[in-house]
């Protein structure tokens, strides 16, 4: 009977399960990537599959992945909120602590080529999948006892053959293919995509706030932009950079320095795609910000000085002095990024 | 076009210390001329986040980037005429280790200097990075040197901080970009190839920037550039920049 009510819900939660999974005969995975991108940098050694993705993505669902069996990746990343936390500024684990720093959103990670985590400490995403899982603030479980319950499952056994040729369950199996879902997942088609492409318009608060993005602020020469572009850039509309932008001046989370040891990264965070900004609040490594218009208004005002602080928003901490219908334009703007399609694509899910 | 420009990339793109060359025919020697680059500050070495250096206008300065292109390589030879290596440029970031790239298929010959472009050409400067592999130098993501809203790449890029005449910290942003800011930069150091591949040391003196001919003076400069509407300044920290690079050595 558990088994019948598995597979019900595996079948809830995927939807689309392939009716007969066959081992030996791997199925390139189809990727859908958009033509404005740049080519997709897929690992040689975790090509994506059908049978790859499809296991990940049961993995990425999958509650035995922590110590009591009730949460999964999916609990703290969301489809409806960008794959965020369902808008809390940290997520609470199984043992209801909760962690340190804002889930981060999940799309077109094959463009993240600097690292994961807000500090960056994996290098790559089949070890960064492998972390929450043990992390006693997040889902609490070991991967000796995550391989051990899968094991126990024929079904799993059946998929994991599927995807690697023999039905051994392992760590690094695991990793890989979480990381093949995870990088299946993208996000190319926001309104900005489709003007872009020349089958869409912005509206004139659109059209001024994306002005506004892309000039920077230097009134000595006439310009009074908020200058965003330059650290989020096309395509992924961010520069995969770990960065201090002004939030502190004392730091209680040391942010890049805790992977690196160099006190020159003390403060500095990854900065995050814009993509999809609009239902990835709150903002910022500790979701501090709830709103865009306090994002904003951080930029506007509110830059604090310390001795990481990027030298671009030096530049910037005496105010750029937005107007409130200013601020509003670079909303609309920003709003323009999100991406429905992605949001309610199936076969995320 | 990408697959095109991709497999154009493996032949001639460097940065990346073993590239791939067409197998050599048994008889036939391929001559490598490869580039290593150095930075100092004046007699100082180079190195980014620290406060070491003092520019000749007395600004006590740190770099937290430096990075630029270099492009058109040609070798002088002693009748005065060039050898056009190839169509290829480097992307230059001491900061995450890149700093080597090489030539293959260098004719024999003696040599009196070696001229390159600080920037890129029209063509590439204007081409579409997203045509590029997200491992390639021209990517964005590879150099983040790409304004993509406007199109364009940034030349140089420095970035840091200085203490200004108060002793206050001041955060500084120079973008050296625009096609007419691209210059040919000349290094002469004799030298002659024949049978073996040699490595050419190429300097970059970073206090440059900031002097001869023209003396930058942070308390009095504006802070940011991104090379339009700022009063010729990335034109003059370009111009300063052309002798700032020397072969040390080639061996």
């Amino acid at each position: 009977m558990n088994r019948f009510y598995f597979f019900l819900l595996v079948s809830l939660l995927v939807g689309c399960r392939p009716n007969d999974i066959k081992t030996g005969a791997l199925e390139p995975y189809s990727l859908n990537w958009p033509n404005h991108f740049p080519p997709a940098p897929i690992p040689s050694d975790n090509a994506l599959t059908k049978q790859g993705v499809y296991l990940g993505k049961l993995l990425f669902f999958e509650k035995k992945m922590s110590a009591d069996g009730t949460q999964s990746c999916a609990s703290c990343h969301n489809q409806t909120f960008g794959f965020t936390d369902n808008g809390h500024p940290l997520s609470k684990g199984i043992l209801g602590l909760e962690g340190n720093r804002n889930s981060m959103p999940i799309f077109n990670l094959l463009l993240h080529n600097n690292g994961f985590f807000w500090d960056g400490r994996a290098k790559s995403l089949r070890e960064q999948s492998l972390k929450p899982i043990q992390d006693h603030l997040e889902m609490n479980e070991s991967l000796n006892n995550v391989v051990q319950k899968l094991s126990e499952d024929d079904y799993y056994k059946n998929l994991f053959a599927a995807a690697f040729g023999d039905p051994k369950i392992t760590e690094e199996r695991i990793g890989l293919a979480l990381e093949q879902y995870l990088f299946s997942i993208v996000s190319g088609d926001s309104k900005f995509d489709r003007v872009r492409a020349g089958i869409d318009s912005f509206t004139a608060s659109e059209k001024r706030g994306q002005l506004i993005f892309n000039t920077e602020y230097n009134p000595a020469s006439g310009k009074t932009g908020a200058d965003c572009f330059h650290c989020h850039s096309e395509a992924n509309f961010t520069n995969n950079q770990f960065l201090n932008n002004g939030l502190d001046s004392i730091f209680t989370d040391y942010g890049r320095e805790k992977a690196t040891g160099k006190s020159s990264d003390r403060g500095k965070f990854q900065t995050p795609s814009l993509r999809n900004v609009a239902v990835t609040a709150p903002y910022m490594h500790d979701g501090r910000f709830k709103t865009l218009l306090e994002v904003i208004n951080h930029y506007d005002h509110n830059i604090k000085e310390s001795s990481t602080l990027d030298p671009n928003m030096y530049s910037i901490k005496n105010g750029i002095h937005l107007t409130e219908p200013e601020k509003q334009d670079l909303i609309a703007f920003l709003k323009t990024l999100t991406d429905h399609t992605f949001l309610n694509n199936p076969n995320y899910r | 076009m990408k697959r095109l420009i991709f497999v154009f990339s493996i032949f001639f793109i460097f940065g990346c210390k073993d590239r791939t060359i067409d197998p050599p025919k048994p008889t036939e020697k391929i001559i490598a001329l490869n580039f290593v680059v150095n930075q100092v500050f004046d007699s100082l070495p180079f190195d980014y986040d620290v406060r070491n250096f003092v520019t000749e206008a007395g600004n006590p300065i740190l770099f937290s980037n430096l990075k630029y292109f270099l492009s058109d390589f040609r070798l002088v030879k002693t009748d005065g005429t060039e050898i056009i290596l190839d169509s290829s440029f480097a992307f230059v970031n001491l900061k995450t280790g890149r700093d080597t790239f090489s030539f293959s298929k260098i004719p024999a010959g003696n040599y009196t200097s070696i001229r390159f472009k600080l920037g890129l050409d029209s063509s590439v400067n204007h081409s579409d990075p997203n045509n590029y592999p997200v491992t390639h130098p021209l990517s964005p993501s590879v150099n983040q040197m790409h304004w993509g809203w406007a199109g364009g790449y940034v030349f140089m890029m420095l970035e840091g901080t200085i203490k200004d005449s108060s002793n206050t910290t001041r955060g500084y942003s120079y973008h050296l970009a625009n096609d007419e800011n691209l210059r040919t930069i000349e290094c002469s150091m004799p030298f002659s190839i024949d049978s073996t591949s040699k490595t050419v040391h190429l300097e970059f003196n970073a206090a440059e920037i900031f002097k001869n001919p023209y003396l930058h003076n942070f308390n009095r400069a504006l802070l940011t550039t991104h090379s339009s509407a700022d009063g010729g300044l990335a034109t003059k920290l370009i111009n300063n920049t052309t002798d700032a690079f020397r072969i040390s050595k080639i061996d």
